[in-house]
């Protein structure tokens, strides 16, 4: 870099980067953002773990009906009571994880094949969720990239209620 | 060039942030009022450089809160919550420009206004300064704003901008023999 670069790379450095702005912009954005908030999915995703905690502990009913206790992990989380509000709360997390883990159990129970395909599926919507977030990166507001990525997530929680609830007349049946 | 808000946050600081983003995300107001008092000046500072106008950049604040609250939820953390805010007033800022086929250069009459918003109080040269950026078109512009003031990389300011890495490149080049040129440091080959 030459001395005349550098001269005014200092003077671009010294410049504030920070101008506050003339009125408080918080009024104004407080009440466009009030009405706004809806918990779509999360709903859904309690939902959906609640049916697949039912389905589980069904299950589970019919594998011991006289044999050891059910699981703490499957039996003590009151799930469908569960009133989340944002993918970030603990609450949503661990409600998702708990049905992961039961999708994961259940897949065991498929044919080779069957399984194959879903874990097929699996990463389909795993890749599109990558490349939604990717995309997100660039533009992090696109209404249209959350909810192709909501859509996407909501997919993958549909295919883990699916396996759930399909593998029940499998167990009860054995 | 990397400024201080590039940086790492100490421990401390990063994790009360973390956890004001994740109150925030659950639909905590205070907590989201917070990210826009510790954020407001500089999107506004941003979106001031990049328009020229005064009343544009407080729409455009204002329009880039809404949307990254909007947008909260699904934020990572993959990048800093600063950079990732700037990124969503960037995309604003030119969405408006595509749709109105904007000018968006040249507000001269802005730049003491702007010089005067700013704290702390500079000296003439800062005028000056602040007067020549907004004379610069609009490409040179962006991309002298982006990495040369907020001190993003040419491949940031290049994503944020939609153009090539090579081409911020050539337009902060540009950028600096122009003001270079307009302040009298000297003339390089544009």
């Amino acid at each position: 870099m030459n001395p005349i670069d550098e001269s005014l790379d200092q003077q671009l450095r010294a410049l504030p980067r920070a101008v506050e702005p003339p009125l408080d912009l918080w009024p104004a954005i407080q009440a466009a953002i009030q009405p706004a908030r809806r918990p779509r999915w999360p709903l859904a995703l309690a939902a959906s773990v609640a049916i697949a905690i039912t389905g589980s502990l069904y299950t589970w009913k019919l594998m011991h009906a006289s044999g050891p206790a059910l699981p703490g992990n499957l039996v003590s989380a009151p799930v469908s009571a569960v009133s989340f509000a944002s993918p970030q709360q603990p609450a949503y997390q661990r409600a998702h994880a708990q049905l992961e883990r039961l999708f994961r159990e259940r897949l065991q129970l498929l044919r080779p094949d069957t399984r194959a395909k879903v874990e097929a599926n699996l990463r389909i919507i795993r890749a599109a969720d990558d490349n939604i977030r990717g995309a997100l990166e660039n533009d992090p507001a696109s209404p249209l990239l959350l909810e192709l990525l909501e859509n996407n997530q909501q997919q993958e929680i549909n295919l883990y209620v699916s396996v759930v609830r399909n593998t029940e007349p499998a167990l009860s049946g054995s | 060039m990397v400024h201080a808000d590039l940086l790492p946050l100490p421990d401390a600081a990063e994790r009360l942030e973390a956890d004001t983003i994740a109150r925030a995300s659950s639909g905590d107001h205070r907590a989201f009022e917070s990210l826009y008092r510790a954020h407001a000046g500089w999107v506004f500072g941003l979106c001031l450089r990049l328009t020229g106008d005064r009343g544009h950049a407080q729409d455009y604040t204002q329009e880039t809160f809404v949307a990254a609250w909007k947008a909260l939820p699904k934020f990572e953390r993959r990048s800093r919550f600063s950079s990732w805010v700037h990124r969503i007033a960037v995309n604003v800022v030119l969405a408006h420009r595509d749709r109105s086929g904007q000018k968006a250069v040249s507000a001269e009459e802005h730049a003491e206004e702007l010089h005067a918003l700013a704290e702390p109080a500079d000296t003439a040269d800062g005028i000056d300064l602040e007067r020549a950026i907004q004379r610069l078109p609009p490409g040179a512009r962006d991309v002298l704003v982006l990495a040369g003031i907020f001190g993003y990389s040419h491949d940031q300011t290049a994503e944020m901008l939609g153009i090539a890495a090579g081409t911020s490149k050539a337009q902060l080049h540009r950028a600096r023999a122009l003001l270079s040129s307009q302040l009298r440091l000297g003339s390089v080959p544009i």
